[in-house]
């Protein structure tokens, strides 16, 4: 540049601004008028009609923009500035009264100051940084940049508080977002949307930075005047640029300031990225390796929560019971993983809207189909192969989610050559169905469908086939922004099939079967910003089919046998409030009554008091008829939690619950077996209470990745079943006598460390715990170990479990598992004898011993396809080794008298490294 | 359908799963509490029979020594209508009692005073008959033999069976030695030692129930099955089917018994607890005795199958591993193998003993039953 040049530009600029200050004085000239309500360009014209100002803009950016306030006596200036705080828009105002409206970037009508010195400027000039940068920036998204008006407008704002509320939703497949965090930050205040997408939150009324956070979606944003209540929906997007594999999905401070204690949350993706035996993502398998979840071995899917037995558990698959949840002999978990969204496990400070089962509540939600689109995607495992489908029915309103999954284990079968396995087959299926209905802002629908269905036969003439069937209707109904209902209506049922027909003289089929209708009502009320209530009401009936034994075919001399049907009625209300007492202070209260009758026709034996129950001591049979109570249970339930904040890091949190539980499954095996009963509660069998006492200690670092914690529980459990020696559990007119009444107590301390994010990612925790049994009642049919304290099945004293992801690249991932526990207890022999001739086993008494300690190590490699948008499928493979050292961990061990011979033996389920590759797609 | 290899290797990986991995167990070492009491045997109700009450010892299972036998103990049999019959010890603690048919629809206990003077008793038992064994029946299927029983009551009440079977074979050596050495000389055998009988027990429990059942009617009880390769069918084999007759508590006895014993391995066993019995000490029920006493009758059936009823059964036993070799005279005296026969001048042909002497693997004394 010239200096001749830039004299000229210099003093051209000198007459301008020299004009300038001359208009200035006639255009700041105040202006008034009340712009309510007014398209921009209308407002422009207004002001227009009252100034020299000329308004130049681009009538696209600002077509949403509307216009709505009340000036009086303020100059242009002034105006501008009070209506373009805070969003998106910048004004821009040059000497000859020319208003440049930009979106996004702000116009310089001047040189920056310095510009003809050559250098850089002197100083901090924001405009011009942002000037510089705004190429490389990306363009931020509509909706974080608008500002948003809640409620009726009001001027001035009136003081006090209004709850906004709504739904956070995926914005490209319009799926709720569960547990995203809405919160502003001055004051804190916050709240997290639950299983519904849904949230409401109350704060001071005025401007507020409204910001929203969810693991795996983008952070983002909404500017807010919040006049009064109103409903504000917000959109998040995939975080698919970051590809974050995320462990665990809350907020990320979530367990120092939330209230809750002893609850995980697991999604989908921390599901995918744990390695399994059979390559299949399991959320069964994820959840036991939780502290505080233990398992009595590989091959079942059952849960020992607490030292909780593995019928303590309510597993809710979109609020219908599961009873059995394995398939394949519990190598595989009973759910669909592309059919899942995320699971919560409840392990304390269960919430009074919970109840039913003593020990855990494992809530199972779907996702909900894609309301924009179809697609699809699927996944081909070593054994299994899946299918799922979904999309709108009626675009934004209406969608679908469909799946499939099944074996082809029978085929793998077939192929082999032995003999005994052409005999032999094992099959499985599981259908999804869910569909969500927006009915309208206020009311959407939901109804899930569900069949699992189980068959195999192993070397025998005997097969086996069970199915689990539920069905639910939910409805939430939103009757304002502080008060929301769910009306949900469920069927579950479970039922299992034994048959034989080798021998027509003696062929014969025996059916088991529950039938669990369930209507309830929930509802959510957000009376202030310092109490979140719920309350409601619900009622389940159960019928069960405890037996039927029948010939098969003409030949049969099976004499029929039926177990009479058993009915029960448990109902509960119940009401909580979380009382935010100050934002170091909350406690949560509870309380949950549950009722329960078992109900006629039934014919109930009277037993002499005061002596073992056996069939000896049937004193009378009293029949009722249909409908009739028969004995009645009920009891209060409390649900108490506390939390104080120590710091922003850190917190204290003690809880208290009691749980009842009048539904008990019967098995006198170590695992859940196919052919486990179940028994309701009556004048015999009393409901089960459990009593858990836990406190917790919870410490972030500062920036909330790492997360560390420490919970100790106490618990007792009254009424729990044992079984005598010899049990006879199946067919049993009068189960009483068979079974014994034992006392449960557990305890144990859980550490856990967890990262959240960054390349390295996963968690370790170590637990200590014990659980013991006891059978003191005198009135017992047999006193197991002399009355004194045993430790049950699942007692695994020290437990250590590693959780690692190591994300490579983007499309590249290693996981490594790695788990140690003690062995479980088992009982030996101690002394052998002969018997007719041959060898027998004098045993323990019960538990005494150990099976040698179990440790495994897992390998996972996930790799993804490239990561163009468009393509025809999206793909990964999934490459695991489980138990990759090989090592044969016990799961049983046991003696045989072989022969003349007492040979011991131990069986490892899965004694090699289980190579599998899992190919998943989505389209 | 043709396996590629491809599943081929799938199949094995769903094998893996399915069998898992079964390793050898070696028990911590675990001294029993105490040494209890073990009664075998029961009150045979058939006239004229004799009963024999065994009286041993539980013992630790490192110990490879025979069970210890309970002697000088005074064991006696009481009705409940007082009779008392007292059992003769004779060796090894084995007590008997011949001449005495209990009577049917009385009920007999056991009664043990140990010569510690400690009083064992078992619960009164009913006397039980067992009804007759209709049928033995057998049938081949690939190339193994099953063998089934069959009974009824006519009268419905018996119900709980428990059965036991006695295999005997005729077998031969795989050489038939015409010559021994005798003080040195090679002379003519004199016993046939090439043509011998085995015999073996069952030793799993095994019951049935027909509780369920309309008629008191057992079909076709699957009791074991032979290979034919085992070399038990070659020449001609038999069967002995014992049943006896069981109360429900019997039954129930037996069958825990079994199910902790002998049926484990699966992913789903049941809990091993301790049983005992229906006997226990009068004065401390920590002091267990073991076993099951009962009153009743054996009812036994006896088949014979020979070699040329299993047309399609292949009873080729695999090779013995016999070396037959061509001795010297001198070389035999010196050797003093097995002899087969003369070949040729001063040569003989000879072998191992267990090639030409059946009694490594069995009697060569002819049962008294063999037809």
């Amino acid at each position: 540049m010239t200096p001749l040049y830039r004299i000229t530009l210099l003093w051209l600029l000198l007459i301008g601004s020299g004009g300038a200050a001359l208009s200035q004085t006639l255009a700041d000239k105040p202006i008034s008028g009340d712009f309510s309500n007014l398209r921009f360009d209308t407002f422009v014209e207004r002001i227009e009609a009252q100034t020299p100002y000329r308004f130049f803009y681009n009538p696209a950016e600002v077509d949403s923009f509307l216009v709505d306030m009340r000036v009086e006596n303020k100059p242009v200036r002034t105006v501008l500035q009070q209506l373009f705080n805070g969003s998106k828009y910048n004004y821009a105002i040059d000497a000859q009264q020319r208003v440049y409206i930009t979106a996004n970037r702000v116009i310089r009508t001047d040189l920056p100051i310095g510009f003809f010195r050559g250098g850089a400027p002197s100083g901090p000039d924001t405009t011009l940084n942002a000037y510089l940068t705004q190429g490389s920036r990306k363009v931020q998204a509509e909706p974080e940049a608008k500002t948003y008006e809640i409620g009726k407008r009001t001027n001035p704002i009136r003081p006090g508080r209004s709850t906004l509320a709504g739904f956070v939703r995926n914005v490209a497949s319009g799926e709720p977002v569960v547990g995203a965090a809405v919160y502003i930050e001055n004051p804190r205040q916050g709240t997290v949307s639950d299983q519904f997408g849904y949230y409401s939150i109350t704060l001071p009324r005025g401007r507020h930075d409204l910001k929203i956070r969810s693991i795996g979606m983008k952070d983002t944003r909404r500017r807010i005047i919040l006049y009064s209540d109103g409903k504000l929906d917000i959109d998040m997007e995939d975080d698919v640029i970051a590809l974050k594999e995320v462990v665990i999905e809350a907020e990320k401070d979530k367990n120092i300031s939330g209230l809750q204690m002893g609850q995980e949350r697991i999604d989908i993706k921390s599901i995918k990225q744990v390695p399994t035996a059979l390559g299949e993502a399991d959320l069964l398998r994820v959840i036991q390796t939780l502290p505080g979840v233990k398992t009595v071995g590989e091959s079942s899917t059952g849960l020992n929560v607490r030292g909780g037995a593995t019928d303590q558990n309510l597993i809710l698959y979109n609020d219908a019971t599961i009873y059995n949840s394995s398939h394949l002999f519990g190598f595989f978990s009973a759910f669909n993983p592309d059919m899942i969204k995320s699971a919560e496990l409840y392990k304390s400070a269960i919430p009074s809207r919970f109840g039913g089962r003593l020990a855990s509540v494992l809530d199972v939600q779907t996702r909900d189909g894609n309301k924009k689109k179809f697609v699809g995607s699927g996944g081909i495992g070593l054994l299994t192969g899946r299918l799922t489908l979904e999309g709108p029915i009626f675009k934004d309103k209406t969608s679908f989610i469909a799946g499939v999954r099944s074996t082809y284990s029978d085929w793998l079968l077939r192929q082999l050559q032995s003999a005994s396995f052409q005999n032999s087959k094992a099959s499985f299926y599981d259908l999804n169905l869910h569909v969500t209905h927006e009915a309208n802002e206020k009311n959407t629908v939901y109804f899930t469908g569900y069949l699992s269905n189980d068959k195999f036969r192993l070397n025998s003439d005997t097969s086996y086939q069970y199915q689990n069937k539920t069905a639910t209707l939910k409805w939430k109904h939103i009757f304002n922004n502080k008060l929301y209902s769910v009306f949900t209506g469920s069927y579950s049922g479970y039922t299992y099939h034994v048959s034989s027909d080798k021998n027509p003289v003696n062929a014969y089929d025996l059916t088991f079967g529950i039938n669990q209708s369930q209507v309830k009502a929930d509802f959510n009320f957000f009376p202030t910003n310092q109490h979140t209530v719920d309350f409601g009401i619900s009622s389940t009936y159960y019928k069960l089919s405890p037996g039927n034994f029948q010939p098969k075919g003409e030949k049969s001399l099976i004499v029929p046998d039926v177990v009479p049907d058993e009915q029960g009625l448990e109902s509960a209300i119940y009401l909580g409030d979380r009382f935010d007492i100050s934002p170091k202070l909350s406690i949560s209260a509870g309380l949950r009554y549950s009722f329960y009758n078992y109900l006629g026709p039934h014919a109930v034996y009277q037993y002499a008091p005061g002596v073992p129950k056996s069939e000896n001591t049937i004193l009378d049979t009293l029949n009722y008829g249909s409908g009739k109570s028969i004995t009645s249970y009920h009891g209060p339930e409390y649900r108490i939690a506390l939390r104080y904040g120590l710091s922003s890091t850190a917190s204290i949190k003690l809880s208290f619950n009691r749980t009842r539980q009048y539904i008990q499954m019967l098995s006198n095996t170590t695992v859940i077996s196919p052919t486990d009963i179940w028994k309701l509660s009556d004048p015999h069998i009393k409901p089960q209470v459990g009593d858990q006492y836990a406190i917790g200690l919870y410490k972030n670092n500062r920036i909330n990745t790492i997360e560390m914690s420490v919970e100790a529980y106490y618990k007792t459990m009254q009424n729990r079943l044992d079984y005598r020696s010899g049990a006879e559990l199946i067919l049993n007119h009068h189960i009483e006598t068979d079974v014994v009444n034992a006392e449960g107590k557990a305890y144990g301390i859980e550490f856990l460390v967890k990262k959240l994010t960054g390349k390295l990612n996963g968690w370790l925790s170590y637990t200590y715990a014990r659980t013991l049994l006891r059978t003191a009642d005198a009135t017992n049919n047999e006193i197991i170990n002399k009355g004194s304290w045993y430790p049950s099945n699942y007692d695994k004293p020290h437990d250590v479990t590693l959780v690692g992801n190591y994300k490579i690249n983007r499309r590249f991932s290693l996981s490594l598992n790695f788990t140690y526990s003690t062995g479980r207890p088992i009982t030996l022999p101690v002394s052998k004898y002969v018997l007719d001739g041959v060898p027998r086993l004098l045993y323990s008494e019960r538990n005494q011993y150990r099976i040698p300690d179990y440790y495994r190590t897992d390998f996972a490699m996930n790799i993804e396809g490239n990561h163009k948008v468009k393509k025809l499928a999206h793909s990964s493979w999934t490459i695991a080794v489980y138990n990759l050292l090989g090592r044969h961990n016990p799961y049983s061990v046991y003696f045989k008298t072989e022969g003349y011979r007492i040979n011991g033996y131990q069986l490892s389920i899965f004694g090699q490294p289980i190579p599998s590759v899992t190919y998943n797609f989505r389209f | 359908m043709r396996n590629t290899p491809h599943t081929y290797w799938l199949s094995w990986a769903l094998l893996l799963l399915v069998s898992g991995c079964i390793d050898p167990y070696r028990p911590p070492e675990v001294a029993a509490p105490a040494s209890y009491l073990v009664v075998n045997g029961f009150f045979d109700s058939a006239p004229g029979a004799t009963t024999t009450i065994q009286l041993s010892h539980t013992q630790n299972l490192t110990d490879t020594k025979s069970p210890t036998a309970e002697t000088k103990a005074l064991v006696t049999i009481e009705s409940q209508n007082k009779a008392v019959y007292t059992l003769k010890e004779g060796t090894s603690g084995a007590y008997s009692l011949s001449g005495v048919t209990p009577l049917a629809g009385e009920t007999y206990r056991l009664h043990i005073k140990t010569s510690k003077g400690t009083d064992y008793y078992s619960d009164y038992v009913p006397v039980l008959t067992t009804p007759a064994i209709d049928s033995v029946s057998w049938h081949t299927e690939a190339n193994n033999v099953l063998f089934s029983v069959n009974t009824h009551d006519p009268k419905n009440n018996t119900h709980y069976y428990r059965w036991e079977f006695e295999e005997t074979w005729e077998f031969t050596a795989p050489y038939y030695s015409q010559l021994e050495i005798r003080n040195n000389t090679i002379v003519d055998r004199s016993e046939n030692i090439n043509r011998c009988w085995n015999t073996t027990y069952s030793t799993n429990i095994m019951l049935t129930s027909t509780e369920r059942l309309s008629q008191d009617i057992v079909s076709q009880f699957p009791l074991t099955s032979v290979p034919g390769t085992s070399g038990k069918l070659g020449i001609k084999y038999s069967m002995l089917v014992k049943s006896y007759a069981l109360t429900q508590a019997g039954f129930a006895y037996y069958d825990q018994l079994a199910k902790i014993t002998q049926n484990l391995g699966s992913i789903f066993d049941p809990q091993p607890s301790q049983i005992t019995g229906n006997m226990r000490a009068s004065n401390n029920p920590g002091d267990l005795v073991l076993g099951f006493f009962r009153v009743g009758t054996v009812a036994a059936k006896r088949i014979f199958i020979r070699r040329d009823q299993l047309p399609n059964i292949n009873t080729y036993a695999g090779d013995p591993g016999c070396v037959v070799d061509t001795f010297s005279v001198s070389k035999v005296l010196k050797e003093q193998p097995a002899i087969i026969s003369l070949f040729g001048e001063n040569q003989y042909l000879v072998t191992s003993f267990p090639c030409v002497d059946c009694r490594y693997k069995g009697v060569n004394k002819r049962p008294s039953f063999w037809e």
